[in-house]
């Protein structure tokens, strides 16, 4: 019910049993017709389906996202009963791998450790669950310097991958990690109680072996964060720690310095250890295995396993930008960009922001995106044309590919306008291949850009638009829930010197919150619209506390704040459309409703519209009493208004079809042509009047003129509306199937018009050949 | 397919006219700084983001018929053969379990054109469940002057949509309360339109299904969602100049309950149910009913029971009244007295004393009347309850 793709089954009882002239008994011959109704199987979503659909089958995406967010939790409650010492450094959760016989050494006593911390992450599970404190977000501190030590970084980099690919999981995977152990090294505050005494100990014991193996080149606490159950148990390597983030900006203790300073040390020491093995633990959720956050710099120092030319030419775009246009566009900038990112997320932040050298991250704080396939998309419309009309006629169908356009957005538009989706796809993959996330580039180290992030999200809206929904779950779930700490701005002070915000464009979030709606997830799309909402609703109190949109408290310009405040509260309102839409699928007509009056009675903007669009959702449901209530208000509302003109008299229009009237209702879209003669909906609209008037030739001629007005505009470049077509289309199918037997003869024909001015991303299906 | 055509110039098509859906927009959108800013999906100029589109889609598959809905169908006779057929006329009817219904018999068309057709849109409320079969007949006059004819059949299911039970709740001779639950056996949600109980003559009907401010009891959603029952109450009391035939079978049929619902885009569907049948109340010759009686009373003190005694017999009655104690009220006076006689259809008023010993609501059980004549004893237990109240 979501889509408005024709289905391929025919609604003619296509051929009745045929007794020739002979009148035998019907009773005795049993009639062949091959459209038995098929009982209780013909619709899609069954509600006590929906209900036995528990959202913990959701995929990883989500699992990520939730569990980064309670791990969270649990981690700052952690802290807040761990840190009353000053060690902080010593926090369990701070994971160093280095060599093999750091197992043998420690073992017993790691094991302790995450058995307690098992227990602690139960007992805490309950109490931390509504613990969403927003300090991390206020803690970003305004970025010094950028990193300096980055050909350190850098190298451990490489150290890393050679090690990621030199697996030695073996060394491990005869201990048994707790899977529902879920560690997170993060910030936290330091003002808290008692912790069990043991654990304390633990942490102590752990904090002296890492400080002092470090010097042996033996880093200790192998603190397992989150294991994989397969064999491959990765032990994700990460620089010992970093500094807790206060919510004051703190001057740092003594004992940090110093610590510093070992961390540093560590860190020479590893440079110079490169080759030694490490073992990555993975999140069991990622699919990929984790570089180091280190990999990001890559790009500058080159030594990254990418195209280099290219992407630092994306970069010198990018830091031209930012450079350049800073002054002008900052508020834009900031307005569109801001976003709230979960407290993991705002810790690896403001640990960059603060120039620590040593960040400690997780996989789920780097997105690792590649492309699915390597292969073109190719165009189905030629295929068809050649099966049905032969090869040389298919060959002179000539339409812009991604070679034939520039890789760049106006080579975008152009494929896209002529409705080129496959082509822009192919055009997508190959810049994304020159951005170094091409196809086996998952879990790669990459580095992202806005450009980048946004050639995903058109690749992505392209793909869904052409259905191919498997492709778009795999290239989406490498985004997790696009929250991870590279997709800010703020990871990359050097690049995007004080620019603050997220890469991911706020219809992206939308996008991949609305994708479980194709694969039947709607609970899945409904949870993450909430999410989404949440965040809106943050930045719009925090705007209207006079902080900016992330809530750093900074007076923002009258002018500058109200703009926000429009475009946040825009935003809030199309998230509530798709939360209707999607309580919509489900089916649960009732809180759709509700949140489409919620809407309403934010804003009369769109009341006109809005009351009509449920005045057909009703009717739809049946509910013709409704209907009828609403398009009233809309007939009030609307009156003497020239402009709703069209909209008053396609609600009559399908109000006299609730109530079977179809004289009436072809007379009301008749009169929406007089004015609009091209009006699309209209004019199939009309058609269906007249099938349903025993006028099946006019109907044709109806559909015909829709059909030639769409190529028309196609010729001229000005097609908005192709779902619309194809949808008419597929009824005009429709109807030439109950016209006559030859009906293949006129789709043909239809086929060979639509392939002259139609691009690769034309529907074909729509056409049941 | 093709083939049974090719014997005969013209082909028969059909298809059957559900309503059709409204088309859902599938919005993609983008901001307007975005690398590309135009809609991708089909969705609406005005308000991109709503999911409902202005479209009208044409039914895709034959779908499920359901009892009390309309089956809709257009038959198209289209002339392929090259020439013009002479004399064609279409014939259709509904073959059901148990009959058959003409749909629609056109007089012939003299001369039905090359790639013409006649159409002919046929449409019939189905008041049977189980196989029904549409039987087209197209007969023409071939060129030279045969009649010839032949014939199409179309078979498909009528299912049940709503499942249908009663509950009578007997409270006086004259009064019963129904309770009908009602459950949509369909795949999809229904809009109910109308439940009314249409009362057979001998009753009046008052529908208990609205809270105080005449809200619906169903709350404000409007629809019933697959198997979802909802449960609806109906107060029947027989008009007063119908209270003699209480016990009599024309009382036991109460009514019809008469359903209308709504579904996809004003599909109507009616249903009817059969004569609801109540099980009258004991029919007994001699029927007692209490006339006054306290409804609390304090223990150890007596009160008064006043009944009426009414023979329903077709002869008069020679009645002794007999007194079974119970525990907690206990008759008082005389047990085993002669009644007066009466007559047939006549009634008689007793007054009977009990004293209550235990508190607590209790029921008053015991009277017996006996028939003399025909030595057959009446046993009258749950007469009335009362509440003692403990000093």
């Amino acid at each position: 019910m979501d889509e408005s793709e024709p289905l391929p089954v025919c609604t003619l009882f296509n051929q009745g049993a045929d007794d020739g002239d002979s009148g035998a008994d019907i009773f005795n011959g049993p009639p062949s017709s091959s459209k038995k109704p098929v009982v209780f199987e013909a619709v899609s979503v069954e509600p006590s389906q929906i209900s036995n659909m528990p959202p913990a089958s959701e995929p990883a995406v989500c699992d990520i996202f939730k569990s980064t967010s309670s791990s969270e939790d649990l981690f700052t409650s952690m802290l807040a009963t761990t840190s009353s010492s000053k060690n902080d450094v010593s926090r369990p959760e701070v994971t160093i791998e280095r060599a093999d016989d750091v197992f043998s050494l420690d073992t017993s006593s790691d094991m302790t450790r995450i058995h307690m911390k098992h227990e602690l992450s139960d007992i805490f599970k309950d109490a931390i669950a509504d613990d969403k404190s927003d300090e991390s977000e206020e803690n970003i501190s305004p970025p010094k310097s950028p990193i300096k030590d980055q050909s350190a970084l850098d190298n451990t980099d490489i150290m890393a991958s050679i090690l990621i690919s030199d697996d030695s999981g073996d060394n491990i995977s005869n201990i048994s990690f707790d899977q529902s152990l879920k560690q997170d090294g993060s910030a936290g505050d330091q003002n808290n109680k008692a912790i069990p005494s043991e654990v304390l100990q633990a942490d102590n014991n752990c904090a002296n072996n890492e400080v002092e193996s470090k010097n042996d080149n033996k880093d200790s606490g192998p603190t397992p964060k989150e294991v994989k159950n397969d064999l491959k148990t990765n032990i994700f390597s990460t620089p010992p720690s970093f500094h807790p983030v206060s919510s004051e900006t703190k001057p740092l203790d003594p004992v940090d310095t110093e610590v510093k300073d070992k961390e540093n040390s560590s860190l020479e020491d590893m440079e110079e250890k490169k080759t030694e093995k490490e073992e990555v633990i993975n999140e069991p959720t990622e699919t990929s295995t984790a570089p180091l956050a280190s990999g990001l710099f890559t790009s500058t120092s080159g030594s990254s396993s990418f195209d280099h030319k290219t992407e630092s030419s994306a970069f010198a775009t990018i830091a031209d930008d930012a450079f350049s246009s800073a002054l002008s566009t900052s508020e834009t900038d900031r307005r569109q960009d801001a976003w709230i990112p979960g407290k993991s997320t705002a810790a690896v932040l403001a640990a960059v922001a603060q120039s620590q050298k040593r960040i400690k991250l997780e996989a789920s704080h780097l997105s690792r995106p590649g492309l699915a396939t390597s292969e073109s998309l190719g165009d189905p419309v030629k295929a068809i044309l050649a099966r049905h009309r032969g090869i040389e006629l298919a060959s002179k169908r000539v339409t812009l590919s991604a070679e034939s356009v520039t890789l760049d957005k106006n080579g975008l538009e152009k494929l896209i306008t002529t409705g080129n989706f496959r082509a822009a796809v192919d055009l997508c993959s190959k810049v994304l291949t020159d951005l170094g996330q091409g196809f086996g580039k998952a879990t790669q180290a990459s580095t992202h850009s806005p450009q980048s992030v946004q050639w995903w999200h058109v690749r992505f809206a392209l793909l869904i638009r052409l259905k191919l929904f498997e492709m778009v779950e795999t290239e989406l779930s490498q985004f997790g829930s696009f929250d991870s700490a590279d997709l800010y701005y703020g990871f990359y002070p050097d690049v995007y010197p004080g620019r603050k915000g997220s890469m991911v464009p706020f219809s992206l979030r939308l996008l991949h919150a609305d994708f479980p709606r194709h694969i039947n997830k709607p609970y899945q799309a409904l949870e993450r619209f909430y999410a989404i909402r949440t965040v809106c609703k943050k930045v719009i109190d925090n705007l209207e506390s006079n902080k900016s949109e992330d809530g750093t408290p900074v007076q923002l310009k009258a002018e500058d704040r109200n703009a926000s405040l429009k475009l946040w509260n825009e935003r809030k309102t199309k998230v509530l459309h798709y939360i209707g839409n999607t309580l919509f699928q489900l089916r649960e007509y009732h809180a759709a409703i509700t949140t489409y009056d919620e809407i309403i009675a934010q804003s009369s903007k769109d009341e006109v519209s809005l009351h009509s669009g449920l005045g057909r959702l009703l009717l739809q449901l049946g509910d013709v009493r409704a209907a009828q209530h609403r398009f009233a208000q809309v007939e009030k509302l609307a009156a003497n208004d020239s402009k709703y003109r069209t909209q008053l008299e396609m609600n009559r229009g399908f109000l006299y079809l609730g109530a079977n009237n179809w004289p009436e209702a072809l007379q009301q879209f008749s009169e929406v042509l007089k004015h609009d003669p091209t009006n699309i909906e209209a004019l199939n609209n009309k058609s269906v009047c007249l099938l349903y008037l025993c006028r099946l030739k006019e109907a044709i001629a109806v559909q015909e003129t829709a059909a030639q007005l769409q190529e028309d505009a196609a010729k001229q470049g000005l097609t908005s509306n192709r779902v619309a077509l194809e949808n008419s289309l597929s009824n005009l199918v429709t109807l030439y199937e109950l016209e006559s037997s030859k009906s293949l003869n006129k789709k043909q024909a239809l086929l060979q018009g639509l392939a002259l001015t139609h691009g690769d991303g034309f529907n074909v299906a729509c056409l049941k050949m | 397919m093709e083939s049974s055509g090719r014997e005969h110039p013209l082909v028969l098509r059909v298809m059957r006219l559900t309503k059709p859906s409204i088309v859902s927009s599938f919005p993609i959108l983008f901001e307007d700084h975005d690398l590309t800013s135009k809609p991708l999906g089909y969705c609406l100029e005005d308000l991109p983001s709503f999911g409902t589109g202005e479209l009208l889609v044409l039914p895709q598959s034959f779908g499920n018929i359901f009892l009390g809905e309309t089956f809709v169908s257009y038959l198209s006779v289209n002339n392929e053969s090259g020439n013009d057929v002479e004399t064609v006329s279409l014939k259709a009817d509904l073959q059901t379990g148990s009959q058959r219904i003409t749909l629609t018999n056109t007089a012939p068309l003299t001369v039905l054109q090359h790639n013409n057709s006649l159409d002919e849109v046929v449409s019939h409320e189905v008041k049977e469940v189980g196989p029904h079969i549409l039987v087209c007949v197209v007969s023409y006059k071939r060129p030279d002057g045969d009649i010839k004819s032949f014939r199409k059949f179309f078979k498909f299911q009528v299912l049940k949509p709503l499942e249908v039970k009663t509950k009578f709740y007997n409270i006086k001779c004259d009064e019963v309360y129904l309770e009908t639950q009602i459950q949509n056996i369909m795949q999809s949600p229904i809009c109910m339109e109308k439940v009314n109980l249409d009362p057979s003559p001998l009753y009046t009907v008052k529908a208990l299904n609205t809270v105080s401010d005449n809200q619906s009891v169903f709350g404000s959603q409007s629809y019933m969602k697959p198997s979802e029952v909802w449960q609806y109450l109906y107060w029947l009391k027989l008009k007063p100049e119908n209270k003699m035939q209480a016990f009599t079978d024309a009382a036991s049929a109460i009514g019809k309950l008469d359903i209308v619902w709504k579904s996809s885009l004003g599909e109507k569907g009616r249903l009817q149910t059969s004569q609801l049948q109540r099980a009258v109340m004991n029919q007994r010759d001699i029927r007692l009913e209490v006339e006054s009686a306290p409804n609390t009373h304090q223990i150890n003190e007596s009160f008064y029971l006043k009944c009426k005694i009414t023979n329903y017999s077709e002869r008069a009655k020679q009645l002794m009244v007999h007194y079974e104690n119970q525990t907690d009220i206990l008759w008082q006076g005389v047990s085993g007295y002669k009644l007066d006689p009466l007559r047939s259809k006549d009634s008689l008023q007793l007054n009977m004393s009990l004293i209550p010993i235990s508190p607590g609501l209790q029921t008053i059980s015991g009277l017996r009347i006996v028939d003399t004549e025909l030595s057959r004893t009446y046993e009258y237990d749950d007469i009335h309850q009362i509440l003692v109240l403990s000093c």
